[in-house]
């Protein structure tokens, strides 16, 4: 099919263009020819500045975010073979909301930067480890654990707000919650990105199990899968990327679960081949979203999580709708 | 060279015996058909033999060591196992479904090799499927997909065979096909133990016969000297008539024990 042949070119156009406009957009309209220019020779003037402090930094981490996202949604539903896998679905990132929030509601966010992207990894790492010991039996026996781990860490999340020391502390915590990539810094690219890389890599170890998991687990066993160590790399995997992502930037929904469906079809609903085109769109999807929070007129910035749960909700109802039509 | 050996293999749940002390040696060469009524613990059984359930009691030894000191990967490359009506989970096409039967032999990434994709098309081809390998695997009907997924056991190319029902759900033609290709895939050095409820085709085909009931081994050996109409009667609790075990002509045929008038 030439369709098949295209995305990849249409998958770098898009990627570039997304990038482009995330340097470009915001506040302050810059022209990429700033950061051409200040690559060569860095000069301190407002316009690199901005890029160099803000923009970049913002954009690398709407990258990462959006391409761990859609790489552990792609391999959790190889995994569990569920088209409504998802990180959320297994409770790590509520995990990391909890321990992010804890840090907030604690004032550790006030005394030290970081507290909070460092206790949502740990937070992120405990829920997987839950989910893992609980869920053992087997892949229904793992989503009905990571629901009840996810509601677990929620009720945690509503307590702090329930005992929030005043409104202001409400507010923080809210306003956290709803996910975003304004103003985040160097710092914190550089906090997460060690985890999101060693993240990729045990989720990418799993390609040949998920595939081999096509044909259910008693046919992957035969074949020589240790399905006790593809889960454990998956949850882990997914524990410490999506667990330093949300920590940084905030629950972000349904980029996890829709980049996944969006390649599939294009790619022969193969697991493995799934797994790098979603990271791809992932990114470019959250990139975009991130450029419109910029471009939309509105008088406080929509938040990131919001607006791609606002966009991602319809695609549940297709979801659905296509769903239903293939059952019988 | 493949050889199969059960010492006092015992599987228990809920305090019940479901393989109760199964003891057997099959070699390369035979094929063995695992009959018995439904419960019989033929399924469990196989999963014992094939090292993917850890018996309570008892070992099950692969070619003179223990199925337990194998490398997965290794294990997976000499023995193929094909459960109970097997599923694609996903919409993939019977070609890369038939591929994946690759998976101990590829390394951690990468793609297919030329000559394994050679590998794959001669299996397509030899369950009949070549007009089906672009065809989503979900679309196939019962009895295509599970000769794509005969195919998928294969198309590695090991010496012992294990297929749980490979014949359930098979047109006459495409069953005769297919126990047919077991047999010769035994004539032809390897081992094959697959459990049959067509009992008129376990009585052409297979070479040794295996019979269960109650989780116990009631009876094993050439399938002319044991599949006898007194065995099935006491099996099956039917009245059988069998003739002509383990040739080419053989009948297995049933009437109700007590006629209703």
């Amino acid at each position: 099919m030439v369709g098949r042949r295209l995305w990849p070119i249409l998958a770098a156009v898009l990627l570039v263009v997304c990038v482009l406009l995330s340097l470009g957009t915001g506040r302050v309209w810059l022209n990429p020819a700033v950061l051409v220019d200040g690559v060569f020779a860095p000069k301190p003037n407002l316009a690199w500045l901005i890029l160099a402090e803000l923009r970049v930094p913002r954009t690398i981490l709407g990258l990462m975010v959006g391409a761990t996202l859609g790489l552990s949604g792609a391999a959790l539903q190889g995994l569990l073979r569920n088209p409504l896998a998802e990180p959320g679905l297994l409770g790590v990132s509520p995990g990391a909301a909890l321990g992010a929030v804890i840090a907030i509601y604690f004032g550790l966010s006030g005394m030290l930067t970081l507290a909070t992207p460092i206790l949502g990894i740990v937070g992120a790492m405990a829920a997987a480890w839950l989910t893992l010991m609980i869920g053992r039996g087997g892949t229904l026996t793992m989503i009905l654990a990571g629901s009840a781990v996810s509601g677990l860490m929620l009720a945690g999340v509503s307590l702090a707000l329930n005992f929030a020391p005043n409104p202001y502390a409400a507010y923080e915590i809210t306003t956290w919650l709803l996910g975003s990539l304004a103003d985040r810094d160097w710092g914190q690219v550089t906090l997460a990105a060690p985890f999101i890389l060693v993240g990729w890599l045990c989720l990418i170890l799993t390609v040949r199990d998920i595939d081999a998991l096509t044909l259910g687990e008693a046919q992957a066993e035969s074949l020589g899968v240790n399905i006790a160590r593809t889960r454990f790399l998956a949850l882990a995997g997914t524990a410490l990327s999506v667990g330093a992502a949300t920590a940084v930037t905030g629950a972000i929904g349904f980029i996890g679960l829709l980049a996944p469906h969006l390649v599939r079809p294009f790619v022969g609903h193969q697991p493995s081949r799934v797994l790098l085109p979603a990271a791809v769109f992932g990114a470019i999807l959250l990139v975009f979203a991130d450029v419109a929070t910029r471009v939309i007129p509105t008088s406080q910035e929509v938040k990131l999580g919001v607006l791609t749960s606002l966009v991602g909700t319809p695609f549940f109802f297709w979801l659905v709708a296509k769903l239903r039509r293939m059952s019988p | 060279m493949s050889m199969m050996e059960a010492h006092g293999v015992s599987v228990i749940r809920n305090g019940r015996a479901i393989v109760d002390d199964v003891t057997m040696t099959m070699r390369d060469g035979q094929f063995v058909g695992l009959i018995g009524p439904n419960g019989a613990g033929k399924s469990t059984l196989m999963s014992v033999l094939a090292g993917l359930l850890t018996p309570e009691r008892g070992a099950v030894m692969f070619d003179g060591a223990p199925v337990t000191s194998f490398d997965r990967r290794e294990l997976a490359r000499v023995r193929a196992f094909l459960p109970q009506n097997p599923r694609a989970e996903w919409p993939i096409s019977v070609e890369r479904l038939v591929a994946l039967g690759l998976t101990p032999q590829l390394p951690a990434f990468g793609g297919l090799a030329e000559e394994m994709q050679a590998r794959v098309a001669a299996a397509i081809e030899m369950v009949d499927l070549s007009d089906r390998r672009d065809q989503p695997a979900t679309t196939l009907s019962g009895g295509e997909l599970a000769r794509a997924m005969l195919a998928r056991a294969l198309v590695g190319d090991p010496d012992t065979l294990m297929a749980d029902e490979p014949l359930a759900g098979l047109d006459p033609r495409h069953a005769l096909d297919s126990v047919g290709r077991l047999r010769r895939l035994a004539d032809a050095g390897k081992l094959v133990i697959a459990s049959i409820h067509e009992l008129t085709l376990a009585a052409r085909y297979t070479t040794h016969i295996a019979v269960m009931r109650e989780g116990r081994l009631v009876a094993f050996g050439p399938t002319a000297q044991t599949l006898t109409s007194a065995l099935l009667q006491d099996v099956f609790e039917v009245a059988a008539c069998v003739t002509d075990a383990g040739t080419p002509l053989a009948v297995v045929d049933f009437v109700p024990s007590r006629p209703q008038a």
